[in-house]
């Protein structure tokens, strides 16, 4: 087994699991690992990091010194091929003209979708994140609480790599021993960013990202993650010491051809591949999930796009990882008689309580980083600490005029110059010829930005559905977006903006970006942050949800969803690590359901 | 600094080393999505030279003002040649005539700044700029760059930041300018120890 075309795919699979992302990749794995015969269709190209990624190109070799375009949003040198916010032939439509009441719906369509580009920020959500509703009577309860993740959080750190510390914070979970790898050291901006944060109360502290700052132990992990398989230890053995440590040069952003970081395409799929167990077929773009006369799954309809030839693949279950929107847009073009709302929408929620993260950000130019010896500081190629969120009890005690929380990035140093970069520093130099030179290097590496990630509550006005008109290139009907930040996101972000404010003047900086009491003049549109989830929620009943606490629909029972969609509330934590974590966790009881023939 | 072009936007978001968020409107992305680029999967590891992907626009007579206008803005220092060596002029055409929007305003700004310049340069030193004296070529810049400019010079004014801007794009990002910047990275390392000692002295976090 291995990745081939669409007419070799045999006749029947254990699961076919649809997307190739953290969730997808996450799914495969565990199941491939432990028997399972697993079909992985991806709506992209097969993608190759070892042979693909930029590692050590200069901008000066990249189209307009690397600059942001339509086709690349984040740059040139951006791992994402064939993906963005608006793709060819791939439309969707916003339901309001309203700039700020419209949704951005980020695709990567390649193998590994967006685990290749992202960020590696990899935070637990914390057990007041799953009883929200309960601490403080906004949004959803989850079904399960932090203890029922907790050891699919160990297993998840401790494949893909994360590193990090602990330091007991409220809601801010330590790893166990054994689970992270070291933190790299703070930078110089980043020192200065926790001695300024210091004087305001606020914590910064190490970030947690999958990155190797060291090899993973190749003879501890595999029996921890797989007792009583010799076989998959065998593979992940071999498979861990493949992947090199961090090299601490090129940014996470471009991908990792030593496969130092976690991408879907060099953790999950080679060792899920190496089993045999696990089949992959590229460029193909499901449209829908197909139903058995019982009302079971029965397979999925998908557009080979390579032919633009319709195909059926068929398996005993069904996992949608086709990204949280994506998943949703497929279970609404699954209609039939027995399901005319679209699949496994008897409660009418598929769709429903979408969301994305809060961002809001400022930047602040630092004297005391002016002029600096010249040195090399791109580090673990992102940031090295962060500061969680640190007002749970002034919130709790309603000091503040929003419910939840936020944590901070915080990005400085020298890092390799671009267009982007360069232009902020010119505009701020003086003069022309050897001044202007000169001028340069003395602000070069003299900036920072602080951005905040928040939680957003989901809400009624936040949605997707099917357009009645929109198609795609292939005929299938598109999204149609609805999206409205309630005052707790727009009063989050001013909060952001003004904190970061003080924190740059307790740095004894210079504030670069105007501060808008009006939180909904500087808050991101929704979809900007590329952290949607939500559209198919969990829970415990169904008529409220999409699906149970394992991601398996309550109207199909074959059908499970293993991305972001039945998230129930988006902490502040970056979701992905949750995505995994859930993942793990749902393979494992599809696994077992599969041994006592449920399914 | 980790923010993006010259858009103006009213939000400034994330960005860092790892994600450098752009700065694009909805608009702009929309309008610009099938442009004719290089596309959505451009092959990331080739090297590209300017007008590879889409024609040049400026003339023998603009290439030749703004090669000695760049020098102007980042002359030889030491061993390190004016930016005009780095193919600085090459990247300033493959930026202005682009069919993003870098294509847009930059390009009737540089074009038309171009033209003035050599303009501007006849009726008052009786030759083109290239061909005007050191001191005279000097004194204009001096000019341009004053702040605030003289009035009847705002549109040379703003073209001549614009430029000088882009000037420093060109040459900063390459190997030499980087270096010049005080840019040391982009070298496999076995470890990372955080700033050095003289640092950690200088922000007096030693």
């Amino acid at each position: 087994m291995a990745l081939i075309e669409p007419t070799a795919i045999q006749d029947h699979y254990d699961v076919i699991v649809v997307g190739s992302g953290a969730g997808g990749g996450q799914t495969a794995y565990t199941l491939a690992m432990e028997g399972a015969r697993v079909l992985m269709l991806e709506a992209g190209r097969n993608y190759v990091p070892e042979r693909e990624t930029p590692m050590f190109q200069t901008y000066s070799q990249a189209p307009l010194r690397g600059a942001s375009t339509p086709d690349k949003e984040f740059g040139f040198y951006d791992a994402t091929v064939d993906g963005g916010w608006q793709m060819p032939g791939e439309p969707y439509v916003s339901a309001s003209d309203d700039p700020k009441r419209k949704f951005w719906w980020w695709r990567a369509r390649m193998l590994g979708g967006r685990t290749n580009h992202w960020g590696r920020i990899s935070l637990r959500n914390g057990p007041y994140d799953f009883k929200a509703h309960t601490r403080d009577g906004l949004g959803i309860d989850w079904p399960i609480a932090y203890e029922d993740l907790a050891p699919y959080y160990d297993k998840v750190e401790m494949l893909i790599g994360v590193y990090g510390d602990r330091h007991g914070l409220e809601n801010t979970p330590d790893s166990p021993e054994g689970c992270l790898l070291p933190p790299p050291k703070p930078r110089a901006g980043e020192l200065l960013a926790q001695r300024g944060g210091a004087q305001l109360g606020v914590p910064v502290i190490p970030i947690h990202r999958a990155v190797l700052t060291r090899q993973l132990d190749s003879k501890r992990i595999p029996a921890l993650l797989h007792p009583g398989n010799t076989r998959a230890q065998q593979i992940l053995a071999e498979h861990l010491g493949g992947r090199a440590a961090c090299f601490w040069a090129t940014d996470c952003g471009r991908g990792c051809s030593i496969r130092a970081n976690y991408q879907s395409t060099t953790v999950h799929l080679p060792p899920a591949m190496a089993t045999g167990n696990l089949d992959i077929v590229t460029n193909a773009m499901v449209r829908e999930v197909t139903l058995d006369k019982r009302g079971r799954a029965s397979g999925v309809i998908f557009i080979d796009k390579t032919s633009g030839a319709e195909r059926t693949a068929r398996g005993r279950i069904v996992a949608l990882a086709a990204s949280a929107c994506e998943s949703v847009r497929i279970l609404l073009n699954s209609r039939s008689a027995q399901f005319p709302q679209g699949l496994a929408n008897s409660s009418g929620k598929v769709g429903k309580y979408l969301m994305d993260t809060v961002g809001a950000g400022v930047s602040g130019q630092i004297p005391l980083l002016e002029n600096l010896p010249p040195h090399n500081d791109d580090g673990a190629g992102g940031g090295h600490v962060y500061s969680p969120w640190w007002l749970y009890k002034e919130q709790l005690a309603g000091k503040l005029d929003f419910a939840r929380g936020y944590h901070i990035e915080i990005y400085s140093g020298r890092e390799m110059p671009n267009a982007g970069n360069v232009s902020s520093i010119a505009r701020l130099s003086q003069g022309y010829g050897s001044k202007f030179k000169q001028e340069m290097r003395r602000y070069y590496g003299s900036f920072i930005h602080f951005a905040g990630r928040g939680e957003m509550i989901p809400n009624d006005n936040s949605y997707c559905e099917i357009d009645p008109v929109a198609k795609d290139r292939w005929g299938i009907p598109a999204l149609r977006f609805h999206w409205k930040w309630s005052d707790h996101e727009t009063r989050q972000a001013a909060h952001m903006q003004k904190t970061f404010a003080g924190i740059i003047e307790a740095m004894g900086g210079n504030v670069m970006t105007r501060i808008d009491s009006d939180g909904a003049n500087v808050i991101a549109p929704g979809g900007y942050i590329i952290h949607e989830v939500g559209g198919a929620i969990m829970g415990s009943d169904p008529k409220h949800s999409v699906v149970n606490q394992y991601g398996q629909s309550w109207d199909v029972k074959n059908l499970f969803i293993t991305d972001g969609a039945p998230f129930v509330s988006n902490a502040d934590k970056n979701p992905t690590l949750t995505i995994m974590a859930l993942a793990w966790r749902a393979a494992d009881y599809m696994l077992e359901s599969m041994k006592r023939k449920e399914l | 600094m980790p923010v993006d072009r010259r858009t103006t936007i009213k939000w400034m978001l994330a960005a860092s080393a790892a994600l450098q968020a752009p700065s694009l409107s909805f608009a702009d992305v929309a309008a610009k999505a099938a442009s004719a680029g290089y596309g959505k999967d451009p092959r990331l590891t080739v090297d590209y030279k300017p007008g590879d992907l889409w024609p040049l626009t400026l003339s023998a007579a603009q290439r030749k003002a703004a090669s000695v206008l760049c020098d102007l803005v980042i002359p030889a220092e030491g061993d390190v040649p004016a930016a005009s060596a780095f193919g600085v002029v090459d990247f300033i055409d493959e930026w202005i005539s682009s069919p993003y929007d870098t294509g847009g305003s930059d390009r009737a700004t540089i074009v038309e700044g171009l033209n003035w310049l050599d303009d501007f340069s006849r009726s008052k030193f009786g030759a083109e700029f290239a061909g005007a004296s050191a001191t005279q070529r000097t004194s204009l810049c001096d000019e341009l760059i004053a702040s605030p400019v003289k009035a009847g010079l705002e549109k040379p004014g703003a073209f001549f930041l614009r430029f000088r801007d882009l000037t420093a794009v060109g040459f900063f990002t390459t190997p030499i300018g980087m270096k010049d910047l005080g840019y040391r990275g982009n070298v496999p390392l076995a470890s990372y120890d955080g700033p050095p000692k003289e640092v950690l002295e200088k922000i007096g976090m030693a």
